[in-house]
């Protein structure tokens, strides 16, 4: 899924997150399979599977709330649309290389500054990651119950939060002004150097996708 | 045109400001007030945004790429800067090639930046400076974050570069044994002001550069206290070469005491993965750290520093083997228990500051202390680091340099068995990087061991006493850090950076003269007494 133009790839995730939100059961357990099988291949398997515990109570909570509700099937495909989508956003992030994006999402004729604001911000994340675990770190150092019971915990994480922004803004600031010495300016149009060349196997691929996509919408209907 | 222009200073004396107004980020994105005129490349930069005057040839290398970075590929960050000029594709794709051939980088058009070592990442934004073809190349100390030799490497290309292209280039560089002597004319800036202008071996050898905390290179100060023949000596190859043949050799001095009696930090047959990694970050490491000890933690980028620290501090769990930290193994010891032991001082503060006020701060790893003792600790702290005025601040508004010392403040104010100091000196200028030594002495004495993960080869010789080599997250080496020949060879063999006077006793050795020397005092005194006559 890597080598392939990320046309096909937004194609594909667009049809699998379709189908996840509105074919029921099947659209879900399609979407599970799917991220699972692309994760599995990307070598980077167990570290994306590791966010899925992170979502687990939002997943039991809302599974649970339809069960009470006397649809049990449907909150089991509630709770399991959750863990699907993550893990499809997942495999996407292992698959989805930024500047393609870009390209990709300008051949669809969304702005640039828009593309390339949300690729920007989806880069930063992980750098806001190591942030966090810095200053975590250094709470846990200063014997601050950042690993303890959750009350507590979630009081200290939260003083986390104000110098994480301020870290984070200051990071924004100078990739900011990084650019601007680079002569970017939104004023200007500018040129997009791009490697998107359709082949055969893109062709398939987004085919592909429109079949799948073409399937959710006949089981919709 | 073509000047190539070294621009030095102490830190917070205005070099960064100063590169900053030349392409318009002062004022126009920084604020304040610009009275007077700044002329670059034939544009005013009054006049013009920072996009504008970067459009008429001048460009800016920042200090660490990896905060500048726009894309994820090689190729497509260099393409950015041509992108913005609305070039047409083609001559996109010859500026890149160009660029990425110039830094050596042309193989690596299709890799991803992050996945770069720091030289690569410093060559890739440079090539990223150079698609633009500008006219006027800033550099804000390019190599802060690069250890010695491929900071010379960079340092070098550049200036070849400009030297090739006849362009003008702006450097401001803590590294100035190697940067003077690849520049034409050298300034020095102190409080906001230009001090001094001129060529740059008669800059440096000004003695008011150095009292002004400027890092005049070692070999220099040795050159200028033993009145060697000019030109000055800049590096430890021209000192060497400009002392005359001498009379009398010495016998190495006695062995530094061997530290005290208590281990304060123990790693057995350690090693340590991080689960997404398909090689141990760290790989049977054993070592003791004895209390008070001061030991350099050395290796390349990715060589697993950090992460021994980590382990060190008991905020990792060792996969295999054990950590023990003031007695306790960090394995099974609750991280309450081992965060009154262990300290870490990261390289950017900004990162380690949690709280809303400067006194809260150095506080904050006091709580279970009776209020009077947590009280005396945070004020001799606030003292000993000159934080007294700063008090009542909110640590997030004060300077680099101020953030630094709240965060080694609060660190300190627990007494730790174990301190880390990660990359202390970055950014640092010489009297500050004294004062971090005399520091680190300091607690030493007070039975702290430092670790200290450092490039500064200055930093290591005068801070520390003994050197770890990591390489690929094995322990290669284990030395103290001396000033005999044997000891010297014995760190260059195992590739530990040698300070200047490391460096030139050990060129004065293989020339036939043994000497014992570690600092500048020494190496001036032994040189001299060679000279008399025996």
């Amino acid at each position: 899924m890597k080598r392939i133009d990320p046309r096909a790839q937004l194609a594909w995730l667009a049809a699998i997150v379709a189908g996840a939100l509105f074919a029921g059961a099947p659209g879900v357990a399609a979407a599970l399979t799917l991220g699972i099988a692309v994760l599995a291949r990307s070598g980077r398997f167990t570290r994306s599977l590791r966010l899925v515990p992170t979502v687990l109570p939002l997943a039991v909570g809302i599974g649970l709330l339809d069960a009470f509700s006397g649809d049990p099937a449907g909150g089991a495909t509630a709770g399991a649309r959750i863990i699907a989508l993550v893990v499809v956003a997942a495999a996407f992030a292992a698959v989805a290389d930024g500047d393609a994006l870009v390209d990709a999402l300008r051949w669809l004729r969304v702005p640039f500054d828009v593309t390339f604001a949300l690729v920007t911000g989806a880069r930063l994340v992980p750098l806001a990651a190591a942030d966090l675990s810095d200053l975590a770190d250094t709470a846990r150092l200063r014997g601050i119950d950042i690993d303890g019971a959750p009350p507590r915990r979630l009081r200290s994480w939260a003083r986390l939060l104000v110098p994480l922004l301020v870290v984070t803004v200051r990071r924004g600031l100078r990739l900011g002004e990084a650019m601007e010495v680079r002569a970017f300016t939104a004023d200007r149009p500018r040129t997009r150097r791009s490697r998107m060349r359709w082949r055969r196997r893109d062709l398939v691929a987004f085919g592909g996708a429109l079949v799948y996509l073409s399937a959710v919408v006949v089981m919709v209907l | 045109m073509g000047e190539r222009v070294l621009v030095v200073g102490p830190t917070g004396s205005g070099k960064s400001t100063l590169l900053r107004a030349l392409i318009g980020l002062v004022p126009h994105v920084s604020g304040g007030d610009l009275t007077g005129d700044v002329e670059v490349a034939g544009v005013h930069t009054r006049g013009l945004a920072p996009h504008d005057i970067a459009a008429r040839g001048v460009a800016l290398v920042a200090q660490d790429p990896a905060e500048t970075f726009v894309a994820d590929r090689v190729a497509a960050e260099v393409a950015f800067g041509p992108e913005s000029l609305a070039l047409p594709e083609r001559e996109v794709d010859e500026r890149v090639g160009e660029a990425l051939e110039a830094v050596s980088l042309a193989s690596a058009a299709r890799r991803r930046v992050r996945e770069l070592s720091g030289g690569e990442q410093q060559r890739v934004a440079i090539a990223a400076a150079l698609a633009l073809r500008p006219s006027v190349l800033l550099m804000d100390e390019p190599t802060a974050h690069l250890d010695e030799a491929t900071a010379r490497a960079i340092l070098e290309l550049v200036a070849a570069i400009a030297r090739e292209r006849g362009m003008t280039l702006v450097l401001s560089e803590h590294r100035l044994g190697i940067a003077a002597c690849l520049v034409t004319r050298a300034l020095v800036i102190a409080q906001g002001r230009l001090v001094l202008d001129g060529a740059p071996r008669g800059v440096l050898a000004d003695p008011s550069v150095e009292r002004l905390g400027v890092p005049v290179p070692r070999s220099t100060l040795v050159a200028a206290a033993l009145a060697l023949p000019a030109p000055l000596a800049l590096t430890p190859q021209e000192l060497v070469a400009r002392v005359e043949a001498l009379e009398a050799a010495w016998a190495p001095p006695a062995p530094p005491p061997a530290p005290e009696a208590g281990t304060a930090l123990r790693f057995e047959h350690v090693t340590y993965a991080y689960r997404s990694a398909e090689r141990p970050a760290v790989r049977d490491v054993s070592f003791a750290l004895g209390h008070g000890e001061r030991v350099a933690l050395i290796g390349p980028t990715g060589s697993g520093k950090s992460t021994l620290a980590r382990l060190a501090l008991g905020l990792r769990r060792a996969d295999a083997g054990e950590v023990t930290l003031a007695g306790m193994r960090t394995r099974s010891t609750p991280m309450s228990r081992l965060a009154g032991v262990g300290g870490l001082v990261l390289q950017d503060p900004t990162r380690q500051l949690i709280a809303e006020r400067v006194e809260d701060e150095v506080a904050s790893g006091l709580a279970g202390l009776p209020p009077s003792e947590r009280r005396s600790r945070v004020e001799r702290e606030i003292e000993r680091f000159g934080l007294g005025p700063l008090r009542t601040r909110h640590p997030l508004t004060l300077s680099e340099g101020q953030r630094r010392r709240v965060v080694l403040a609060a660190a300190t104010a627990r007494r730790p068995a174990v301190l880390v100091l990660d990359e202390p000196t970055l950014g640092q200028d010489a009297r500050q990087r004294d004062a971090l030594a005399r520091l680190v002495a300091d607690l030493a004495a007070e039975g702290t061991a430092v670790l200290a993960i450092s490039h500064d080869p200055e930093f290591v010789a005068d801070a520390c006493e003994r050197a770890l080599v990591l390489r690929e997250g094995s322990l290669v080496a284990d030395l103290p850090i001396g000033g005999t020949p044997v000891q010297l060879r014995a760190l260059a063999d195992a590739a530990v950076p040698l300070s200047d006077v490391g460096a030139a006793v050990l060129l004065l050795s293989r020339r036939g003269t043994p000497v014992a020397a570690r600092t500048v005092d020494e190496l001036v005194a032994r040189v001299t007494a060679a000279r008399a006559p025996v």
